[in-house]
Formats: structure tokens, C-alpha cells, sequence
């Protein structure tokens, strides 16, 4: 089978995927950005990975799934996942506990929130990296942003944060001890009942068979709150994942597939 | 009493005067406005008192809005994946290859890469990268540089560009001369009868993307019809009654 895996960075899980993939016979490519043009010549593969959520990568495999080539994650789920507007709904929908958010340009949600919405985090609506992460402690914060584009806001959760990789249904949790919105440092930990409640809800709603989560388990409350998800997660935790991953996007493939934007 | 949500942003309020005036006359109407430069999407906030949500904007405010009116049970037009497939040029492209409707040859890349000599480059995302005035040029050679991915269409060479209204079920068609030709759209624009094929790809569209408001244009190379751009914010305001028309339709649509 010729697989193509779709990949932002250099070195990383990609190329452990690549020598799995190699090892059974497959052979595989792997493009990144600066060499992706999607036209009927990047229909010349089998499979086609999204490593990457990045949005020409999930043009690319929605392009791809369209001519009915098999693509691993489904580029329609990762892009909800992805866009933080979408998959507030979705997760929702799947009964996954997610904060409320506020949406507004910044001089306007520094005008209309009340004393009592702060703090908030404002998060990118379709960046997944830490970077784009910020605490706002009140009206001043907001004006920072850019005034001509509007911003998501999320209902700060104070508590124990978690990280959670899964492939099927193999899962490992990780806790984070949080300074601001840094992480410091991350400590494997068993599996909890509440990580699994909402794990499972995660699984079940979006149907990936990879994924991550990063959950808030709020102190006064005992609830987990997902806090950003994601459909590909870098492994860097679980760095012996690939024959995991593998085999997942293996039989995610051989999987029946519904139609291109059947919602 | 029918409540309409409307869910815009400031400069589409003014062209929707005569869309709220046409709803406003009628006996048992009421207008909510939402405008997304002056108010605040709130996720918790209910808006189920609506009986039905016009949409006209594409940012990510009004798709919010749109998709908390849903999750309501409040039939929405556009709907919150219809603006936002409709925003991805490539998405939309991709989607009417599904639906079976002709468009010139694209691709999303570099022009480098691109297989035909001719193109005309688009914004790639319609929320994102605002207005742009379509020109056909000659692909750059390959030593100018890798340059940045864009949105490329073939350069259909055309007499004429044809336009297709939707509201609902109802269609409208008309032709101009085309936009790389004349950017002043409306000094050649007149009504036509309703060209049967053009009908049958804008439902085609209209099915694949979940537009029920829409607006599509058409240029037709050696005898056959090619989609070019489909729009999910038309303005009515170029028809003399393109107000009631769509605040009849509108009305409709109310869940009481």
C-alpha cells in the first residue's frame, strides 16, 4: 500500500510511523508543507495520515477522502477538533464536560464582561500550540489582543490538570503541574475513573481511534473538564507508540467509511 | 409572533435595512439583531426564544452564534458548516466535485506546481483574506521563487458570467459581463429565464454544502458551464424586491 503521512514537524513520531509502515511492506512518503500542492497528483496513494492538523493538510485530506482514498484521521473530525468553535459544540454533543467561552473583539469583551468573568484564558481559535495561550486577569489584558480580530476566551477551571494519549483503547495519563500556563513538569499516573468517564465520551463522539486530551479536574467541583483536545497528538510521552499507531491506523483504514461531510 | 434572529456584523446591517423594514411590516414579526462588532458571543447564553436565525456575515462570531441557534433546535439559514465549508475556496471546490458540478481545473499550492498556463489566483479563505479583484494572469516561472500557498483556478476565458439567487427553493438567474472583464458588476447585470442546468448545479451545490441563501456565478467556456464562486452572504439589495423575497421566505422557515 502506498501511504502518504501528512507531517508539520521533522523527527518526530512521523518518521517511527515510516519505519513501522516500511517494515510491513508499505511504502510510505511523507510530505510536509512546503511541498504539498493538492491537485489530481496527490491522488497517487492509498492512505493518506494526518499527522498534522494544519489547515492544508486537512484540505489535503479532505481532498483526498473526497476521491475516496482512505484518510487516517478523519480529516472532517480533526478539523472539528481543531476549531475550537466546532468542537465546543461537538463536545458538548458527546456529553464531554468543556468550559463555558466568551467570543468578541477585544474592546468590546473588555466593555461588557463583568469583574466576576476573570480570570479567562484566551486561546487561538484554531491553534492548537501553548503558545497561543494566555491568562487574562481583567479588561487591560484584552486590549493587548489585536483589535480587528476577535477572541475566544475560555472559563479559566482551577485545578489539577491532566494529559491524556490514547491509541484505541490504550491510554496513558500524565499530570501536570502547572505554573501559570506553563507546563513543569509531567508525571505518569494510573488511569482514574473520572480521566476514563470522559475519555470514553471523547472516543465515543468523535470516533478517533487517536487523540489526546487535556483535562482540568476542578478543584471544588471533582468535575473533568476538557480543556483542549486534539486528533494526533506528538507521542513525544510515548515515544515506542508508532507499531501502536500503526496497527490503529491499519484497521482504521479497513474501516467502512460515510460520506465526505455528512453531517 | 414570529421572533427572526439576525446574526451580521456592522456593515452588513446597512445593507440588510430593507430585509428587516420588509420583516418588521408584517403584523406578527419581531427582529432580534445580533451584531458582532458591538456584542458578545456567549456559549451559555440561550437563544431559543427564536423561531427562526438569518444569518448574513462569515466571521467566526456569526458562526458561533449560528451554531448556539442549532444546538437550540432554531432552523438557522446559513447554517454554522454551510458559512463555514463556503469559507475555504478549497473546501467548496472539493465539495462541489462531490455534488458532480463543473468548475475550471484548481488546486491548493504553489503556482509553481500548478499544470495550467493560465490562472486566476483567489483568497484562499473568504472569511480571512477580505476582497480581491480576480485577474487572469500567466503562471510566474519557477524562477521567481516558491512563493506562498493560495487558492488557484484554470482562467476560464468568457463572454459572459452568469449569476444564480437562491432563497429556499426558488431561483433566480441572471448574466453580466464578467468580473475580470468589468469589475463594475451591476452595469451590465440582466434578469434571464431560468436556465435549467444552471438550476440543476446550484442545487447540487446547495445540497453538498448546506446553503439554503445563497448566490453562485457561473462562466461558460466552449459551451459549458463552469462554477467559480459560491457565495453565502449574497446581497438582495439588487433586486427591487429581493428584500421581501427573502424576508417572505425567511418567515417561513419559523419553527411556530
Amino acid at each position: 500500500m502506498r501511504v502518504t503521512i501528512l507531517a508539520k514537524k521533522a523527527h518526530d513520531i512521523s518518521d517511527g510511523m515510516k519505519a513501522v509502515f516500511e517494515e510491513r511492506g508499505h511504502l510510505v512518503t511523507i510530505r510536509r508543507q512546503r511541498d504539498l500542492t493538492i491537485d489530481r497528483r496527490f491522488l497517487d496513494t492509498d492512505l493518506v495520515v494526518l499527522k498534522s492538523k494544519r489547515l492544508c493538510f486537512l484540505y489535503a485530506g479532505l481532498y483526498a477522502r473526497s476521491r475516496g482514498i482512505r484518510v487516517v484521521p478523519d480529516p472532517e473530525v480533526a478539523y472539528r477538533v481543531r476549531d475550537r468553535i466546532l468542537c465546543h459544540d461537538s463536545m458538548r454533543r458527546a456529553g464531554v464536560p468543556v468550559p463555558a467561552y466568551y467570543l468578541g473583539y477585544p474592546a468590546v469583551l473588555a466593555r461588557t464582561l463583568p469583574p466576576e468573568a476573570y480570570p479567562l484564558v484566551s486561546k487561538g481559535r484554531m491553534e492548537a500550540s501553548s503558545t497561543s495561550v494566555l491568562m487574562i486577569d481583567g479588561p487591560e489584558a484584552l486590549l493587548e489582543h489585536s483589535a480587528d480580530r476577535p477572541v475566544y476566551l475560555q472559563r479559566f477551571i482551577s485545578g489539577e490538570h491532566f494529559l491524556v494519549n490514547f491509541v484505541e483503547s490504550a491510554a496513558r495519563v500524565f499530570r501536570k503541574e502547572m505554573v501559570g500556563t506553563r507546563r513543569i513538569a509531567l508525571r505518569e499516573i494510573a488511569m482514574t475513573a473520572g480521566v476514563a468517564d470522559v475519555l470514553t465520551r471523547f472516543r465515543l463522539g468523535t470516533g478517533l481511534a487517536v487523540g489526546d486530551l487535556d483535562l482540568v479536574r476542578e478543584s471544588e467541583s471533582g468535575t473533568y473538564w476538557s480543556v483542549d483536545p486534539g486528533s494526533f497528538p506528538s507521542f513525544e510521552l510515548w515515544p515506542d507508540a508508532a507499531p501502536l499507531l500503526v496497527d490503529a491506523i491499519l484497521r482504521e483504514a479497513a474501516r467502512p467509511v460515510c460520506p465526505l461531510l455528512s453531517r | 409572533m414570529t421572533t427572526v434572529g439576525i446574526v451580521t456584523n456592522a456593515y452588513e446591517v446597512g445593507r440588510l435595512q430593507r430585509v428587516i423594514a420588509a420583516l418588521e411590516a408584517k403584523p406578527s414579526v419581531r427582529v432580534e439583531l445580533f451584531v458582532e462588532d458591538t456584542q458578545v458571543f456567549v456559549s451559555e447564553r440561550d437563544c431559543s426564544r427564536w423561531d427562526v436565525c438569518f444569518t448574513k456575515g462569515r466571521g467566526p462570531i456569526i458562526q458561533a452564534q449560528a451554531l448556539a441557534a442549532e444546538a437550540a433546535g432554531v432552523p438557522t439559514h446559513n447554517c454554522a458548516w454551510a458559512i463555514l465549508v463556503t469559507n475555504h475556496r478549497f473546501l467548496t471546490s472539493v465539495l462541489a466535485d462531490t455534488a458532480g458540478v463543473p468548475q475550471p481545473d484548481y488546486a491548493f499550492g504553489y503556482e509553481r506546481d500548478l499544470q495550467f498556463p493560465e490562472l486566476i489566483e483567489k483568497n484562499t479563505s473568504v472569511e480571512f483574506d477580505g476582497k480581491f479583484t480576480p485577474r487572469i494572469r500567466s503562471k510566474v516561472p519557477e524562477s521567481l521563487g516558491e512563493g506562498h500557498q493560495a487558492y488557484f483556478q484554470r482562467a476560464i476565458h468568457a463572454a459572459w458570467e452568469y449569476k444564480v439567487h437562491s432563497v429556499g427553493e426558488t431561483y433566480r438567474c441572471f448574466k453580466q459581463l464578467p468580473v475580470a472583464v468589468n469589475p463594475n458588476k451591476m452595469a451590465s447585470r440582466v434578469a434571464i429565464p431560468d436556465e435549467p442546468l444552471l438550476l440543476d448545479y446550484a442545487r447540487r451545490v446547495k445540497a453538498a454544502t448546506r446553503l439554503t441563501v445563497t448566490s453562485m456565478d457561473f462562466l461558460k467556456e466552449d459551451e459549458h458551464f463552469y462554477l467559480t464562486d459560491v457565495n453565502s452572504a449574497p446581497n438582495f439589495n439588487y433586486m427591487e424586491d429581493g428584500a421581501s423575497w427573502l424576508a417572505d421566505w425567511l418567515v417561513l422557515q419559523g419553527r411556530t
